[in-house]
């Protein structure tokens, strides 16, 4: 790197230029240990470059190395700006898919803030398009005709390649840059990939309503009720959040038995023992929860499955004397189905969470996968920066064939003050610089 | 709106270079809108494409010097690849790292300086120029 902020001065060039060798020393060591070329040998050894009669054509050639070079130079830095407008994209993610996790958030809105922000992670991916090449893309079609890149690294023609950074396997699952931070389908309430994680909840078999005291029954006893709990996680009081619904028969009314607290909700499920069937019971639990902000599909065996609210854990039981107890069979960390149903003592089974990454963890992973990303273009800038120096290097020893200035690695400052002497030899000739073919230079507002 | 300015600079220098084929025209006209973009090169994007069409320019001009039927004095031709080989290679650079973009500019504006100065007086009036955007 050069030296830009000393003021420019023409007693301060001499100093410029020798600290300029100094950095450029220090560059060429690290030159060497991250591109393995020997960059010092070309300046070392300018005989071993054929020089005195190709001049022109090595000039041509290296030009239109550096042209590669810059080319490579631009497709990675659109990637590397796209990557950092993503990553800006999952902070945002982040924030929604943890508000999630808050009571009283409404869901549909944040799964539809989740699929505008997973829409513009895309958008992102595909702008990052240079002259048809973008590394952000899992495959080439429409604007998009190379999602790799091969750089002309010096005048005999070896390449440098830069893979595919979201799709480098070339798999025909990927197909955005979504689909390669596992998050396409992601679901605010769950992972990604439309699973039906959640509470499930069944009713048991042979269960019978209204009768006191019976396994399968919904009310067990005077100033009893059946109860199904569900865990919110934890508030901002730092305690867990529940949420009880407490079945409470009509017919033999019973008044809510857990106490409402700062941490817990109680919520009533209404039915009548002597009229309700079993699957009027489960609509009347499937109303309570969908009201109270959980999403709720009934599955084809006729069991509940629940997500919604940051739910972590789920179980049934007894709420008796203000206070809600876990039934001594509940089942833990597995999910409950319909055939489990034997399980449960009052007619009611509920599993909980699996395993399963939630919405919060597949945003972390989309993280850790992005910064690789971040990473592996960061390798490939360096690894053009090493290569155009190589270039620069070369360059000094071919023009110094012909008597040119030699430095070509100048400092910025010096380049400037060079600058204001090629101004006067300008002015004191008639020839434009690009006398030879003045049309060449039209090309350059073809793309405006 | 500023794509449509440039965009319309751009149309009325082809036209006036249809016109004149000023050939000293045509590269001033190149210098100042290499340089306008550079200076109005913040970030992202924007300040990728002005140091890539900056590189364009400065490579378009040593090719076209490397010809053996360029004119110019030598001592001129091994300023200007001197200063070529500079430009593209800090330009390349800066598009990879964070390095400050005005002593591109400032090399800019003094070789077209050099350009503007050897004009001779009835072609700095630019009066094709200013009869083509009327034109347009």
């Amino acid at each position: 790197m050069s030296l830009f902020s000393v003021n420019t001065n023409v007693g301060a060039l001499a100093a410029l230029q020798s600290l300029n060798m100094t950095q450029q020393a220090m560059n060429n060591a690290q030159n060497q240990m991250s591109t393995g070329l020997k960059v010092g040998q070309a300046s070392d050894n300018p005989a071993i470059y054929s020089i005195a009669n190709t001049i022109n054509s090595n000039i041509a050639g290296l030009s239109a190395v550096s042209d590669s070079l810059n080319f490579g130079a631009q497709v990675v830095a659109t990637a590397s700006a796209g990557v950092t407008n993503v990553n800006t994209v999952l902070q945002s993610l982040q924030q929604t898919v943890t508000s999630s996790n808050t009571s009283g958030e409404n869901l549909a809105t944040l799964q539809s803030q989740v699929n505008a922000e997973l829409t513009q992670i895309n958008q992102f991916a595909s702008s990052a398009t240079f002259n048809g090449v973008n590394l952000l893309s899992a495959n080439t079609g429409g604007s998009v005709t190379n999602n790799s890149l091969n750089v002309v690294q010096s005048v005999d023609g070896s390449v440098y390649s830069v893979a595919n950074q979201v799709n480098p396997t070339g798999g025909a699952s990927i197909t955005s840059l979504s689909d390669a931070l596992g998050l396409t389908g992601l679901n605010v309430n769950t992972g990604a990939g439309n699973s039906t994680i959640g509470a499930s909840i069944a009713f048991g078999t042979g269960t019978t309503v209204g009768t006191t005291g019976t396994p399968g029954t919904f009310v067990q006893a005077t100033g009893t009720n059946a109860a199904v709990q569900l865990s919110l996680g934890k508030g901002s009081d730092g305690n867990t959040q529940t949420v009880t619904f407490e079945f409470v028969d009509d017919s033999n009314p019973q008044q809510l038995q857990t106490n409402p607290t700062a941490d817990n909700t109680t919520i009533a499920v209404h039915f009548d023992s002597t009229k309700d069937s079993t699957n009027q019971i489960t609509a009347n639990l499937s109303t309570a929860l969908s009201e109270n902000g959980f999403n709720v599909a009934q599955q084809a065996d006729g069991s509940l499955n629940i997500v919604g609210r940051g739910l972590t854990d789920a179980s049934y039981g007894t709420a008796t004397a203000g206070a809600y107890t876990s039934g001594t069979d509940a089942v833990t960390n597995g999910v409950i189905t319909a055939t489990n149903t034997g399980t449960a003592d009052n007619g009611v089974t509920v599993g909980s969470l699996t395993s399963n990454q939630t919405a919060v963890q597949t945003v972390q992973g989309a993280v850790t996968a992005l910064n690789t990303i971040s990473a592996s273009l960061g390798a490939a800038s360096q690894q053009i920066t090493g290569i155009q120096n190589f270039t620069t290097a070369l360059s000094s020893a071919l023009t110094a064939g012909v008597g040119a200035l030699t430095d070509a690695d100048l400092a910025s400052e010096s380049a400037v003050l060079s600058s204001l002497q090629t101004k006067q030899q300008l002015a004191t000739q008639s020839l434009s610089i690009a006398n030879s073919q003045p049309q060449s230079l039209l090309s350059l507002f073809k793309n405006l | 709106m500023q794509e449509a300015a440039i965009q319309h600079g751009a149309a009325r220098y082809k036209q006036a270079s249809q016109v004149t084929l000023s050939a000293r025209e045509t590269e001033l006209a190149a210098f100042a809108s290499i340089i306008r973009g550079l200076e109005e090169a913040d970030t992202g994007t924007k300040r990728i494409r002005a140091l890539g069409r900056n590189h364009d320019l400065w490579s378009t001009l040593v090719k076209d010097i490397a010809l053996e039927n360029n004119l110019l004095p030598v001592d001129i031709k091994n300023s200007l690849i001197t200063l070529g080989a500079w430009s593209m290679r800090y330009s390349t650079l800066a598009i990879l790292q964070d390095l400050p973009i005005q002593p591109l500019i400032d090399v800019n504006r003094n070789v077209a300086d050099g350009i503007a100065q050897q004009m001779p007086a009835s072609v700095t009036a630019t009066p094709t120029v200013t009869s083509a955007s009327t034109a347009a």
